[in-house]
């Protein structure tokens, strides 16, 4: 499972700096954080959640659309993208046994409806605030 | 005359971001027309001359596979070139992919510069001069 979410992070990174122009940075000091957005991929077998906090989602979104005038709904489209290739290429990769298909992503609407405790998790950092991957796995 | 390109994805954000790419071409005059999903796309493309569509796989209502197999039975725009953008590397979806002969397929994350050389292959247009080259220098998606 740590080399799975390594990859995971590592894919992450690719996929962010690649297409959204995000360069993962080293842990920062400041140390507390509030995450606003959520969004998920997930079947019977597994379940990828990426969780944003508001400067991070907006930065992304920003540099995705290369506009600095944005709408939740752009912000959600466009983290639901996000997650989309992230988990596109990570199936393809590391996970074909557990899905032939790539399910729709969704927007989670209350983060604090998150078990945390069900899921591996890794911090990765931008623009000095955190985004949170989180895996899990149903076998 | 404009070339007609029809962009069929679910994602308004990635409809954007591929408009913008595809604008970076410098490949003429170019009308986008959008779908969010293969069905309006077929509804479109019965109405409109298209000239190039690029279509997204994984979409609720009618998914990019369904939208290239009904095409290609249709007479009169079943030769129209597609290109699927995908981020989906499975070897399952390889199979088909040739079964509904998919010959353009652009894999996400993508760089700009991928979207040109389809498209001026397809186009049957050449490399223009080395200015439209510097367009794409340091620039990803």
């Amino acid at each position: 499972m740590n080399q799975l979410m390594e990859n995971l992070k590592e894919l992450t990174s690719d996929v962010l700096y690649k297409m959204f122009f995000l360069i993962e940075e080293a842990e920062p000091l400041k140390k507390n954080f509030d995450f606003k957005y959520g969004v998920c991929i997930e079947n019977d077998k597994f379940s990828i959640i990426l969780l944003y906090t508001d400067k991070v989602a907006k930065l992304l979104t920003e540099n995705f659309l290369g506009t600095d005038v944005i709408s939740d709904e752009d912000i959600y489209d466009t983290l639901k993208e996000a997650i989309n290739i992230i988990a596109g290429n990570f199936i393809g990769l590391h996970l074909k046994n557990l899905s032939d298909k790539v399910p729709v992503p969704y927007k989670i609407k209350d983060l604090k409806t998150i078990k945390n405790e069900d899921y591996n998790a890794k911090i990765m950092f931008f623009h000095e605030d955190p985004l949170k991957l989180m895996l899990k796995l149903n076998t | 005359m404009p070339y007609n390109i029809l962009i069929v994805d679910d994602s308004s954000s990635m409809r954007k971001v591929l408009k913008k790419a595809i604008t970076m071409c410098n490949i003429g005059q170019v009308e986008f027309i959008e779908a969010e999903n293969g069905k309006t796309a077929l509804d479109i493309m019965n109405n409109n001359w298209i000239d190039i569509v690029f279509t997204d796989i994984n979409m609720p209502v009618m998914d990019g596979f369904q939208l290239v197999s009904r095409l290609k039975k249709d007479n009169i725009i079943g030769n129209t070139p597609i290109i699927v953008i995908t981020s989906e590397l499975r070897t399952e979806q390889s199979e088909e992919f040739k079964i509904n002969n998919i010959k353009h397929i652009v894999y996400k994350p993508f760089r700009p510069e991928s979207i040109r050389e389809l498209l001026l292959n397809l186009l049957g247009m050449e490399e223009q001069d080395e200015s439209a080259d510097g367009e794409f220098e340091g620039v990803d998606f």
